[in-house]
């Protein structure tokens, strides 16, 4: 078969639709329901079978900060959840001013170097974060 | 007699910046002539020559055909990791005003041009590849048919065995918390069946696709979309196998960040596509 085949669905409109509504749900889940008493996903494989933090752990708990305005307690929770909300809302303003201005948004891909920056920033993370010693565990969840 | 020197590009320098002046016709060789056999006219500039490439010209197209890879590129060649082959990253993007750039540090052969941008299917030397929202729905499929009979069965062993110890872990979220859930073999122990079963059941669910689905799982040939290797090729079954064993690992062992990877990659990989050099176009084996 020619590898060059028409796709057989609209694929713009797939990842488009789907990507809203996923976000969607999920944000009004956790908003609506407080993480540290109802469990909307499952514990953190990582956290179970290794003991320690994971980039992630926190994250949920973070955004549930994030959604009721405490900036400071999300990031005591989890930094990387507030950065890739920020990051979020700087692209939601980015497709506003293209659409705006007529041109293609540029899609939230970030180039290969940046790619790199993130995932040695979460090594670093996840390494720093289990450390039990004083500054570095500020970075835990909940762990005060 | 001794010939002066040849210079075959013509004696006049190259002039940059004319655009289109075609090379002066070549005085036709003298057929026959003895003891000059093979010798361009003396004078001529090979055909073409003193043309400027249109390249780089603002307001030009390039010629249709220049830049396009060759047959066969993206094939990864000997010496993975090494410099791109030449011409490489000189292509603009369609619709770019900008002279091209090596855009993204110039990642390795067999991914194709840098890609445009947006959520349409990106052309690439391997097929039109795909992104996050028909991946979703076709992974979101393969998991239902994969963990229906997997729930059933952990129902049943963790209903015999891990009762309580499986629900204290899924409450707990700090390590106080999880070293409180009971003795400690049965709680790392629990977590670690469960992720060797989720190995085992995703490698036999690719096993079975490979052979009775012509090498696509369940999910992918619904969506109409399908894996191929860096080169466009059909993966072989130990690379299949592995891409849904120990990539969906990894994809999903740090909260299922590598699946949602294909969003931030200008390549639409996920983490375990990262590892394994494969990626997902459309089209069905």
């Amino acid at each position: 078969m020619n590898i060059h085949d028409k796709p057989r669905f609209s694929f713009k409109d797939i990842s488009a639709t789907s990507l809203a509504g996923l976000t969607v749900a999920g944000v009004g889940a956790v908003y609506l329901f407080n993480p540290w008493e109802v469990h909307l996903f499952p514990g953190c494989p990582f956290l179970a079978l290794t003991g320690f933090y994971c980039p992630g752990c926190g994250g949920i708990r973070a955004a549930h900060q994030l959604l009721h305005g405490d900036l400071l307690s999300a990031l005591q929770l989890n930094i990387f959840v507030v950065a890739l909300a920020i990051y979020l809302i700087w692209q939601v303003v980015a497709l506003a001013m293209a659409k705006v201005k007529g041109q293609a948004w540029a899609g939230l891909a970030i180039s290969a170097g940046w790619q790199k920056v993130v995932l040695g920033a979460m090594l670093i993370y996840t390494i720093v974060r289990n450390i039990p010693l004083y500054p570095f565990n500020l970075l835990a969840p909940g762990s005060y | 007699m001794s010939n002066p020197p040849q210079n075959p590009w013509g004696n006049q320098p190259p002039q940059p910046g004319q655009p289109g002046q075609p090379g002066q016709p070549g005085q036709p060789g003298q057929p026959g002539q003895p003891g000059q056999p093979g010798q361009p006219p003396y004078g001529a500039p090979p055909p073409g020559y003193g043309q400027p490439p249109q390249y780089g010209q603002p307001g030009q197209q390039p010629p249709p055909g220049y830049g396009a890879p060759p047959p066969g590129y993206g094939a990864p060649p000997p010496g993975y990791g090494q410099q791109p082959p030449p011409g490489y990253g000189q292509q603009p993007p369609p619709g770019y005003g900008q002279p091209p750039q090596q855009q993204y540090g110039a990642p390795p052969p067999g991914y194709g041009a840098p890609p445009p941008y947006g959520f349409a299917p990106q052309p690439t030397a391997q097929g039109v590849r795909v992104g996050f929202g028909p991946r979703f729905l076709a992974t979101l499929i393969d998991a239902i048919i994969v963990y229906i009979p997997a729930g059933i069965i952990g129902a049943i062993i963790g209903g015999l065995l891990f009762n309580s110890t499986v629900d204290c872990l899924n409450r707990a979220a700090t390590i106080n918390q999880i070293n409180a859930c009971g003795t400690g073999g049965f709680a790392y122990g629990g977590q670690f069946l469960s992720a060797i079963i989720g190995i085992l059941l995703w490698a036999g669910y690719a096993y079975l696709c490979y052979n009775f689905f012509n090498g696509n799982t369940i999910g992918k040939q619904v969506m109409g979309i399908k894996l191929v290797n860096a080169d466009g090729s059909k993966p072989s079954l130990q690379n299949f196998i592995l891409h849904y064993a120990i990539g969906y690992f990894i994809n999903g062992v740090i909260c299922a960040i590598g699946f949602l990877w294909t969003l931030f990659d200008p390549y639409q990989r996920t983490w375990g596509q990262m590892v394994f050099k494969d990626s997902t176009v459309t089209g069905r084996w």
